[in-house]
């Protein structure tokens, strides 16, 4: 639904400048990926599991196209919020680049090198691309949370910008990792490796990036949590630094319960349904952050930041907005409902409340970017903006079907 | 609309006597006025203001994978 909302605003003419075009674009191949996993695994009733060699094409698109979306969000973070590159040539072999270390990697992870005797698995471009995304949105944000007062000059304004959106991107890559992960130093779990460093340069490497990408699943939290409290001592915004607090203590109660050699249901166990406990808790955190949160940092990303403009469509921006909140506590009182006994009514008083109060306008409108916001139309030197929108999800088109291409090719082992 | 008439009566004043209208000085200092222009990426990601923020970060990168090689090592 939110990929239908931004695709529809996002055909409408108006002033938007082209890096929010390009950045509406990028939400669009990302909620792309979600659809396709969904209808993957299952969300629809529709299994992957087809046999044959379709089996393998499947499981490399959907690759292709987290690997799309990564590249795409990179772009995203690093041109819409603030810009980072003026030069039409250089943006133009960094996506070349990037797309094509994920192609050549579809290529080592299926193709005929996982026979060799010194191949390792492991995923180079998909793993440390993410990783290192993270490492420049979590200083992003700490540069932006612990800004004293913000935005008294144009760089802090727009540092300000950045970080907002750091933060949220953050929160929508790491945040349903963060609960099941704050454990991470606890158990050796977490320190898988596949082969002992020091058996070979490519085992050395594998784990090596392996790591990194494992730490920056939580190092994100860490940051976004000590930074939130200076953020609320600074500025007192408890709605912020509240929210990202939350994830804190949500996640350590996920390990208190969860992760101990023996777990302790007693203290619990007279206010919830024990035996549901554990999986409705996992749910609650997780499959809250996968299934509803994504969506609804989605919207607010595309609103806020000027990539659709919701005055276009006001009465369908306003269903939008009643369906994410509707939707959203429809599965948090589902969730809620083993570990509490409540009844599924409390979704449709829900809705009745946001009708009544109109709770979704005044969302939408906290949504939107401020009047006085800096958005200029950056030159670009060697091209326009609006050619490059276009090029770029041409880019993306040939590199998924060069991937498809390859995927058939080594399905029908014709590349052995 | 009162001050439109007078932008209007000032320019035409300005044309007679062949200099540039104060509209036309505006609009030429506007454009050579380049604090649009995207800021350097050191602007944005190490403020002169505030340089342990970086400082910061390194250290806390440090520390974290730092405290992770070590747990990593005992349990090797």
């Amino acid at each position: 639904m939110v990929l239908l909302f931004i695709l529809y605003l996002g055909q409408k003419k108006d002033e938007r400048t082209w890096t929010q075009k390009l950045g509406a674009t990028m939400m669009c191949w990302f909620l792309l990926c979600h659809l396709a996993m969904n209808i993957a695994y299952g969300q629809f009733s529709t299994q992957i599991f087809l046999g044959e060699w379709y089996d393998t094409v499947t499981h490399m698109v959907l690759e292709t196209l987290w690997k799309a979306a990564i590249v795409g969000f990179i772009v995203t973070a690093l041109s819409t919020p603030m810009p980072m590159f003026t030069n039409a040539r250089n943006y133009k072999i960094g996506i070349i680049s990037g797309l094509t270390f994920a192609f050549l990697e579809s290529y080592y992870t299926w193709g005929p090198l996982t026979g060799k005797e010194w191949f390792v698995y492991f995923w180079p471009f998909w793993s440390l691309a993410p990783a290192v995304l993270m490492v420049i949105l979590s200083y992003l944000a700490w540069n932006f949370l612990t800004s004293p007062e913000g935005a008294g000059d144009r760089t802090e304004a727009l540092t300000d910008k950045a970080g907002l959106f750091a933060v949220m991107a953050l929160i929508l890559w790491g945040g349903k990792n963060w609960f099941d992960w704050v454990g991470l130093f606890s158990g050796s779990d977490f320190f898988y490796f596949d082969g002992a460093p020091g058996d070979s340069m490519l085992h050395w490497v594998a784990d090596l990036i392996t790591k990194f990408e494992t730490g920056m699943i939580i190092l994100p939290m860490f940051v976004l949590s000590i930074g939130s409290i200076m953020y609320l001592r600074n500025r007192g915004s408890v709605l912020l630094g509240g929210t990202i607090l939350g994830f804190l203590i949500l996640g350590l109660i996920h390990f208190l319960f969860f992760s101990g050699e023996s777990q302790d249901y007693n203290s619990t166990a007279r206010f919830f349904n024990e035996e549901d406990l554990r999986e409705s808790f996992i749910l609650l955190t997780h499959g809250t952050m996968q299934s509803l949160a994504r969506p609804l940092i989605v919207l607010f990303i595309a609103v806020r930041f000027g990539m659709v403009q919701t005055e276009h469509a006001p009465d369908l921006s306003r269903a939008m907005m009643i369906m994410s909140l509707a939707g959203a506590m429809s599965v948090i009182t589902e969730i809620l409902q083993p570990m509490l006994g409540i009844s599924q009514l409390i979704s449709g008083f829900f809705l009745g409340a946001i009708l009544a109060f109109e709770i979704e306008r005044k969302i939408m409108q906290a949504m939107q970017p401020p009047a006085n916001e800096e958005n200029t139309d950056w030159a670009l030197i060697d091209g326009d903006g609006d050619s490059l929108v276009k090029w770029t999800n041409t880019a993306f088109g040939v590199y998924i079907i060069a991937t498809i291409i390859l995927g058939i090719l080594i399905a029908k082992e014709v590349m052995i | 609309m009162t001050e439109e008439l007078d932008e209007t009566k000032t320019e035409a004043i300005e044309e007679e006597n062949d200099e540039p209208s104060q509209i036309a000085l505006s609009n030429e200092d506007s454009s050579e006025d380049t604090s649009l222009d995207p800021l350097p990426l050191q602007e944005y990601l190490f403020p002169e203001k505030r340089p342990w923020v970086w400082k910061s970060f390194v250290l806390m990168f440090v520390a974290f994978y730092g405290y992770y090689y070590i747990q990593y090592s005992n349990l090797l």
